[in-house]
């Protein structure tokens, strides 16, 4: 048995009754609580603080591809038909997630705001051109998603723009076979412009490439799950995979 | 704070951090619920949490005030989860049994949804369940049987 966490609890938990309520208390570092399967684990350091803000009795579940709120699971990403047809690398990568029990709990919002570098879903999503929606409890605006898991700001997510619909592929490699955390992955779609690759997995961020070259090296994490050369060879064979993928589909 | 646990009505405290299996397990002696990883990785403490099977270990107590938990003492004790059971026993799917109250309640979930299963897709279905004794093949097995008797 794993040895308990040995968390403090905390006194309030706090259900703010709307959007404006929650995202004020949000811009003042509470602690906001998407499906909170990260913030329990013991996978996942240890953030929730003093006040967790619930937004579970927000209207914030609905799924209307390309926009779909921050509290959609990612269990409803995999299997909604829209995004499957629309959006098939993200319907992709959140079937990969984590055990079909954690998927029921994990939101796409807390997904992208735990900008946890080896997650399938942002790879794919930066692959589309998503976006995210945010509100700090005096505006709302919306900004690029990989500029988001580069420098995330201050504010609530309240939804994610699914981006551009294409046809799309998402490819990984784990350790082993079922849930396990990527090694690498390749997320591409198939744009008018041509096709266009992202990285997962193998650094802080998705990385785009033009599906030639994976990204250098030197950008590569090297740790003990796997070298960089590794993750480099991996990503030109998921990178086949993928366009393979895309066109026997179109 | 008020929990619903297998149809009797709970006062439990301690904080609204406090995830839910230790509430179940510490507070209130349900032992059938199992913590293995405390990551969502292993399914042993997975329970229904509203009808939704969910790794509890993951569950904080001020997410689920006021719903109703059922564990493998009531989800067993349904039509589907006797037949689970027995379809188990028969196929030689448990040893020690640290997986089966989870894998039961995950069943259950799963012949709620009233469709057809392919093995495969039951499966992929435990994929979250960690057994380390009976190699998932009867598990699997077992499973498969019931949810093709339960009408699509």
């Amino acid at each position: 048995m794993a040895a308990s966490p040995g968390r403090p609890p905390t006194g309030r938990w706090l259900r703010p009754p709307d959007l404006l309520a929650a995202a004020t208390s949000a811009a003042a570092g509470a602690t906001v609580v998407g499906g909170g399967a990260a913030l329990a684990s013991a996978a996942f350091p240890h953030v929730l603080g003093a006040e967790p803000v619930d937004l579970a009795r927000l209207d914030l579940a609905t799924c209307t591809p390309p926009l779909v709120g921050a509290m959609v699971t990612l269990d409803r990403l995999a299997t909604d038909p829209m995004v499957a047809a629309g959006w098939p690398a993200i319907a992709e990568a959140a079937g990969l997630t984590a055990t079909p029990e954690v998927r029921r709990l994990a939101t796409i919002g807390g997904t992208v705001a735990a900008r946890v570098p080896t997650a399938d879903l942002p790879t794919a999503l930066c692959a589309h051109g998503g976006a995210v929606h945010l509100h700090d409890g005096k505006r709302a605006w919306t900004m690029g998603l990989h500029d988001y898991l580069v420098e995330p700001a201050e504010a609530l997510i309240t939804g994610i723009d699914l981006g551009r619909q294409a046809p799309s592929a998402y490819r990984r490699l784990a350790g082993r076979p079922g849930p396990a955390p990527a090694v690498a992955a390749v997320a591409g779609i198939l744009a008018p412009e041509g096709l266009q690759l992202w990285a997962g997995a193998v650094a802080g961020q998705p990385i785009p490439f033009d599906g030639q070259q994976p990204p250098p090296r030197s950008r590569l994490r090297d740790d003990d799950r796997a070298s960089a050369a590794y993750r480099h060879r991996l990503l030109s064979v998921l990178a086949d995979d993928v366009r393979t993928q895309l066109e026997e589909t179109t | 704070m008020r929990l619903k646990v297998d149809g009797t009505l709970h006062e439990v405290d301690g904080g609204p951090t406090r995830v839910l299996a230790d509430v179940l397990r510490d507070d209130l002696g349900v032992t059938s619920v199992k913590v293995g990883c405390r990551e969502g990785a292993c399914g042993a403490c997975v329970a229904l949490v509203d009808g939704v099977a969910v790794p509890t270990c993951l569950v904080h107590l001020g997410r689920v005030e006021g719903a109703e938990v059922v564990t493998v003492s009531t989800a067993s004790a349904t039509p589907v989860g006797e037949r689970l059971v027995e379809a188990i026993v028969r196929e030689g799917g448990l040893q020690c049994g640290f997986c089966t109250p989870g894998v039961v309640c995950a069943a259950v979930s799963l012949a709620g949804q009233e469709r057809e299963w392919s093995e495969p897709e039951v499966r992929q279905a435990l994929a979250g369940h960690l057994c380390r004794c009976t190699g998932y093949m009867s598990l699997v097995r077992a499973v498969h049987q019931v949810l093709s008797e339960v009408p699509a």
